[in-house]
C-alpha cells in the first residue's frame, strides 16, 4: 500500500464525533492522526503539514468557500476530504470548486470512509455516487448543458457583473482583482458554461436568477 | 440495560455503540430512520437519538415517547440551548446531552439518566 503513514488532520465541530473520526483513522495502519480540531480557521495546519484533511462540513461556522479556503491556505498540498450529510449536488460542486477532492456522505460505514479516503490519497477524486447521480440527472434534464452551479463563488460574482454590463477593467476595480485574474475567471466561466460571448453569459446569469 | 441508537450518520454508530457497551449498556441495534419500528418493538430501555440529524427532531421525540412510554429517551445535540432543551423535554426527551462531551461523559450521563 503506497499510502502508509499518511498524516491526517480531522476537523469536526463536535468533540464526540471528532473522537469517532480520529478513532476510525487511528485503527488503520495506513494513517496517522496528527491532530483534531473544531474548525480549520483556528487549526495550526501550516505547522501540522498534513497529507490529508478530513473535514466535517456540517456545523462549521463559516461558509464553504471560507472553510475550505482555510484548509487550502493552511496546507496547500494536503488532500481535502469533505464529509457531509447533505445530498445536494450544488453543495458538492461548491466543495469541489473550493478545492475539495472528496465529497463523502456520512451515512456510510467506517470501512467505506477509509476506502474513499485512500482513493483520494492515491491521487483520485471521490464523490458519493448518489450525489454525482443527481448531478448527471440534472444535466440530462438540462439538455446536457452544464449549469451555473458549477461556477465557484468568485466566478459567480464575475458573471453577475458581466450580466450588469461591466467590462473586465471595471470588474477588476469592483472586485479588487487584477485585470488578468478577471480575464482568467471569464475564460473559466465561458468554458464551464460552454459559451463564447458575454451576452450568452448574461443570459445564463438572468436565467439562473443571479441578477 | 438495552439501547437503540438513532443516528443518520452511520459513520459514527460503531463509536456510539462502543461507548454504550463500555458503560455496560447492550446495543440492540441502530438506525438512521427517526422511528425504526422494528427496533422499537424490541422495547429498549434507552433510546439514544442524534437530534441534529434526524428529520423533524421534536416530532421524532414525540413519536418515540408515544411508542415507548417507559423508555429513557436521550437526545444528543451539538449545542443544546436552554429553550430548545425545554422543548425537547416537553416532546419526550428525558435528557439532552451535548455532543461537545466526550464518549465517557455520554456513557455515564446515559446511565445516570436511566437510573
Amino acid at each position: 500500500m503506497t499510502t502508509f503513514g499518511l498524516r491526517v488532520v480531522v476537523v469536526e465541530s463536535q468533540v464526540l464525533f471528532a473522537k469517532a473520526l480520529s478513532g476510525i483513522f487511528a485503527d488503520d495502519a495506513d494513517f496517522k492522526v496528527i491532530g483534531d480540531y473544531r474548525t480549520p480557521l483556528t487549526a495550526p495546519l501550516q505547522t501540522a503539514n498534513p497529507d490529508l484533511i478530513v473535514i466535517d462540513l456540517d456545523g462549521q461556522p463559516v461558509d464553504i468557500a471560507q472553510t475550505l479556503g482555510a484548509c487550502k491556505e493552511g496546507a496547500p498540498a494536503a488532500h481535502v476530504c469533505v464529509l457531509s450529510m447533505n445530498l445536494s449536488p450544488e453543495i458538492m460542486q461548491r466543495c469541489l470548486a473550493a478545492g475539495a477532492e472528496a465529497y463523502i456522505v456520512k451515512d456510510i460505514s467506517p470501512a467505506e470512509l477509509l476506502r474513499a479516503v485512500k482513493t483520494v490519497a492515491e491521487g483520485q477524486s471521490y464523490v458519493d455516487p448518489r450525489v454525482a447521480g443527481g448531478l448527471l440527472k440534472r444535466r440530462s434534464l438540462n439538455g446536457g448543458k452544464p449549469d451555473i452551479m458549477e461556477l465557484s463563488q468568485r466566478e459567480s460574482e464575475v458573471l453577475k457583473l458581466i450580466a450588469e454590463g461591466l467590462a473586465n477593467k471595471q470588474i477588476s476595480a469592483r472586485l479588487h482583482l487584477s485585470e488578468k485574474t478577471v480575464k482568467n475567471h471569464v475564460s473559466r466561466i465561458f468554458s464551464k458554461l460552454n459559451i463564447s460571448a458575454r451576452t450568452q453569459a448574461a443570459v445564463h446569469a438572468i436565467r439562473a436568477g443571479i441578477v | 440495560m438495552q439501547a437503540v441508537i438513532i443516528e443518520p450518520q452511520a459513520l459514527f454508530v460503531p463509536f456510539l455503540a462502543q461507548a454504550l457497551r463500555r458503560s455496560g449498556v447492550a446495543v440492540l441495534g441502530s438506525s438512521g430512520c427517526a422511528h425504526p419500528a422494528a427496533l422499537l418493538r424490541q422495547r429498549p430501555d434507552v433510546v439514544l437519538v442524534d437530534v441534529d440529524h434526524v428529520a423533524a427532531p421534536l416530532g421524532c421525540l414525540r413519536a418515540l415517547r408515544a411508542a415507548l412510554p417507559a423508555a429513557r429517551i436521550v437526545a444528543v445535540a451539538d449545542c443544546p440551548e436552554p429553550a430548545w432543551t425545554a422543548l425537547a423535554r416537553a416532546a419526550g426527551a428525558d435528557a439532552v446531552l451535548s455532543a461537545a462531551a466526550d464518549e465517557d461523559v455520554l456513557g455515564s450521563a446515559i446511565l445516570a439518566h436511566a437510573a
